[in-house]
C-alpha cells in the first residue's frame, strides 16, 4: 500500500512536470510575455519535482528493502517447518516410547511389590526370633537375680556373725584392763620396795657407824653392816632396772591393748560399711527384679 | 623422697598444733596458743603423759599428750571449768584430762581420715613419762613433737607428740591441715568419754 502511494506520488509529479514544460512552450508561441512569467514559475516547480522524486525514490527503496527482509524471514520460517509426514513419524515414535516406559514401570512395580513381601516376611521372622531370645534372657536374668538374692542373704548373715567380733574385742578389752591394773599395782609396789631398800641402806650405814664406835668388839658387826649395805645397793640397782622394765612393760601393754582396741573398732567400721553396701545392693537388685 | 619426708614431718607437726589449739578453744580456753617444735619424745620435761592409738590397715599412729598432773594443772582445770580446785578430787580432774585427750586425738583422727580411711581409735591411758622409753618398742617411720610456749603460772602446760609406724611398704601421706576449727561444743563438764 505504501508502495502504491509512492508510485501514485511519482506519477502525479511526472505529470505535473510534463505539464509545466509543455504549457510555457504553448504560451511562448502565442504570447511571449506570458511565457517569461511561466518559466519563472516552472523552474521552481521542476526543482520541487526533482526533490520530491529523490525523496520518494529513497523512501521506495527503503520500503523495498524492508519487504525483502520480511520475505527472507518468511522463507526461512517455511523451511524450518517440519513436514507433515515427519510429524506423524515422530508422533508414532513417541507413542511407542511411552508404551515401552509404561511396560517398564509395570515390571518395576511388580518387582517392588515382590521385594516388599519378602522384607515383611523377614521382619516377622526376625521379630519372632528376637522375642524368643528376649524371653530366654529374661528368664536367665530372673534366675540370676534369685541366686544373687540368696547369696546376698548369705553374705548379710555372715556379716552379722562377723559383727559378733565385738564380743571378742570386749573380752580382750577386759583381759588387757586386768593386765594394765596389775602393771600399775606392780609399779606402786616398786615404789614401796624402793623406799624399803633406801631405808635398809640408811640402816646399814648407821650400823657401820655404831660398829666403828664399838671399836674392836664391833668389827664383826661392821663387816655384816658393810655386807648389808652392799646388798641394799645391789637391791637398789636391781630395783631401778626393775622399774625401767616395768615402765617399758606398761608402755608395751598399753600400746598392744590400744592397738587391739583401735584395730577392733576399725574392723567393726569396715564390716558395717560392707553391711551397708550389701543392703544397698540388695535393695537395687530387688527393685530391678520387681 | 627427702622432700616428701620433710613435708610429712611438717604436716604432722602442724596437725598437732591445730588439733591442740582446737581442743583448748573448745574447752573455753581464752589465751593464745603458740608452739615450739621439739626433736624427741623425751625432751618435754613433764611428769606424765596420756597415750592414745589410732589404727589403720596400713599404719599405726601413737598420739601422746604431755603434761604434769600437779597443782598448776589442777588450778588450770578449775579455772577452765569454773569450779573451785578444792571442790574437785583427783579422779574427776583426771577424767577431765582423759576426755580432753580423747577430743584432741579425735581431731587428729578426723584429719587423718581424709586420706586414710577406715580408722579406729583407742581410749586414752594415763602413764608416767618414765614409760616413754620407746627404743625397741615401736619402729617409728615418721614423728613430730610440739610444745606450747604459753606459760600458765610460769611453765608451759601441754605438749604433744605423734609417732607413725607403717605396716606395709606404701608411702604415708597426710594433707596440710586447715586453720583452727571452731566447730563442736566444749567439754566443760566431767562427762563420759566420747567415742570417735
Amino acid at each position: 500500500m505504501r508502495l502504491g502511494v509512492t508510485c501514485k506520488s511519482l506519477t502525479a509529479s511526472a505529470v505535473a512536470g510534463f505539464c509545466a514544460l509543455q504549457i510555457p512552450s504553448a504560451l511562448a508561441a502565442e504570447e511571449p510575455a506570458i511565457a517569461v512569467d511561466w518559466w519563472m514559475i516552472a523552474v521552481p516547480a521542476l526543482l520541487l519535482l526533482v526533490i520530491q522524486y529523490v525523496v520518494l525514490s529513497r523512501k521506495h527503496k527503503r520500503q523495498l528493502n524492508e519487504l525483502n527482509v520480511q520475505l527472507e524471514a518468511a522463507t526461512s520460517q517455511i523451511s524450518a517447518m517440519v513436514p507433515k509426514e515427519n510429524l506423524e513419524q515422530q508422533r508414532i515414535a513417541s507413542v511407542q516410547e511411552i508404551e515401552t516406559v509404561r511396560t517398564s514401570l509395570q515390571e518395576a512395580e511388580a518387582q517392588a511389590f515382590s521385594a516388599q513381601s519378602e522384607l515383611t516376611q523377614q521382619l516377622a521372622d526376625t521379630r519372632t526370633g528376637l522375642e524368643q531370645q528376649l524371653s530366654q534372657i529374661q528368664q536367665s536374668y530372673e534366675g540370676t537375680c534369685g541366686q544373687l538374692d540368696n547369696q546376698m542373704a548369705g553374705v548379710a548373715q555372715a556379716v552379722e556373725e562377723l559383727l559378733a567380733v565385738t564380743n571378742t574385742i570386749e573380752r580382750w578389752h577386759e583381759g588387757m584392763t586386768d593386765i594394765m591394773k596389775h602393771n600399775k599395782d606392780m609399779q606402786k609396789q616398786i615404789g614401796d620396795f624402793q623406799n624399803i631398800v633406801g631405808q635398809i641402806g640408811i640402816l646399814s650405814l648407821n650400823a657401820a657407824i655404831e660398829a666403828a664406835r664399838a671399836g674392836e668388839h664391833g668389827r664383826g658387826f661392821a663387816v655384816v653392816a658393810d655386807e648389808v649395805r652392799k646388798l641394799s645397793m645391789n637391791a637398789q640397782s636391781l630395783n631401778e632396772d626393775y622399774r625401767f622394765h616395768l615402765n617399758k612393760n606398761a608402755m608395751i601393754a598399753t600400746l598392744a591393748f590400744q592397738d587391739i582396741q583401735a584395730g577392733g573398732k576399725m574392723i567393726i567400721t569396715a564390716i558395717q560399711n560392707v553391711k551397708s553396701q550389701i543392703t544397698m545392693a540388695h535393695s537395687t537388685l530387688s527393685s530391678r527384679a520387681s | 623422697m627427702s622432700g616428701d619426708f620433710s613435708q610429712v614431718q611438717e604436716n604432722l607437726a602442724r596437725m598437732l598444733e591445730v588439733a591442740l589449739e582446737t581442743t583448748l578453744t573448745e574447752s573455753s580456753h581464752q589465751g593464745e596458743c603458740n608452739f615450739r617444735r621439739e626433736q624427741a619424745v623425751n625432751e618435754f620435761e613433764m611428769e606424765h603423759c596420756i597415750v592414745l592409738t589410732i589404727s589403720s590397715f596400713r599404719f599405726r599412729v601413737m598420739v601422746i599428750l604431755h603434761l604434769s598432773f600437779d597443782d598448776r594443772m589442777r588450778q588450770f582445770i578449775a579455772d577452765l571449768t569454773d569450779t573451785k580446785k578444792q571442790e574437785t578430787d583427783d579422779e574427776k580432774l583426771l577424767d577431765w584430762l582423759l576426755e580432753m585427750s580423747n577430743s584432741f586425738c579425735g581431731h587428729v583422727k578426723r584429719h587423718l581420715q581424709d586420706t586414710c580411711p577406715p580408722l579406729g581409735m583407742s581410749t586414752p591411758n594415763f602413764l608416767d613419762s618414765a614409760c616413754l622409753s620407746l627404743d625397741g618398742v615401736v619402729e617409728v617411720a615418721h614423728q613430730a613433737h610440739v610444745k606450747m610456749t604459753d606459760a600458765y603460772g610460769g611453765e608451759p602446760l601441754f605438749g604433744a607428740s605423734v609417732l607413725v609406724s607403717l605396716l606395709d611398704d606404701a608411702d604415708f601421706k597426710i594433707n596440710a591441715p586447715q586453720a583452727v576449727s571452731q566447730e563442736g561444743g566444749g567439754f566443760e563438764s566431767f562427762g563420759e568419754l566420747e567415742m570417735f
